[in-house]
């Protein structure tokens, strides 16, 4: 008599396995193919391309990085501002 | 013409060179941010002050916690960790806009009115208990 957790989960492991053998069987016989070869040489053609996207990323962060520095310059110097008034209205009183 | 630009540029810039890139424009922006903040804290308790109200103190410590990791993103060894450290940076300063606004959302035009009246007396204050520097 086979206990009832191996009788609930057995077909699943069975599954796991075959997929797992199944899979890597397919990926040792895809690295020998010419298909995979030509995928692979496409990505490589492909990755200036992508690298030129990290360089528009990149150029878009300076752009960011320069609002938020605009952004603080504005704020001291608004603070700057608001503190003097602040200073004169507490005089006058 | 432009395409060979973007050979060029994709050529010319490694992974490497990308995370060196990286950490420089992340301590750029935290630079900004910690600015930013605290500039805005200052600008709130300004306005607090005028308006005679407890000025934010908890706030500057969650900003001078956030400073300690600053010095970690320039020596964070790959992507995933710069975006972590980052998170620990930045997601504060943002919670901590959103507080000072959501806080300061009426002290805040009250206060400049106040500021920007001559006699200093601004908008009258609604609140029961408020100080009131005209009357």
């Amino acid at each position: 008599m086979r206990p009832a957790w191996f009788r609930d989960t057995s077909p699943w492991l069975l599954c796991v396995l075959f997929l797992t053998l199944y899979s890597s069987q397919a990926a040792a016989q895809a690295a020998e193919t010419p298909l995979l070869a030509a995928l692979q040489h496409a990505a490589h053609q492909d990755a200036p391309y992508r690298q030129a996207v990290y360089v528009y990323l990149r150029l878009a962060g300076l752009f960011w990085i320069a609002v938020e520095w605009i952004a603080a310059v504005l704020l001291w110097r608004g603070y700057r501002l608001l503190a003097a008034a602040a200073r004169r209205l507490e005089e006058k009183r | 013409m432009m395409q060979d630009a973007i050979l060029w540029l994709g050529k010319h810039f490694s992974a490497e060179q990308y995370l060196y890139y990286t950490r420089i424009q992340c301590l750029a922006w935290t630079a900004a941010d910690l600015v930013l903040v605290f500039y805005l804290l200052r600008l709130a308790n300004l306005a607090r002050r005028i308006l005679d109200y407890r000025p934010h103190r908890l706030s500057y410590a969650v900003l001078a916690a956030t400073v300690s990791f600053v010095p970690f993103i320039a020596s964070a060894g790959t992507g995933g960790l710069i975006f972590a450290l980052e998170l620990l940076v930045t997601a504060p300063h943002f919670l901590i806009i959103l507080y000072v606004i959501v806080a300061d959302f009426r002290s805040f035009p009250r206060a400049l009115s106040r500021l920007l009246t001559p006699t200093g007396a601004g908008e009258a204050p609604d609140e029961p208990g408020a100080p009131c520097p005209g009357c």
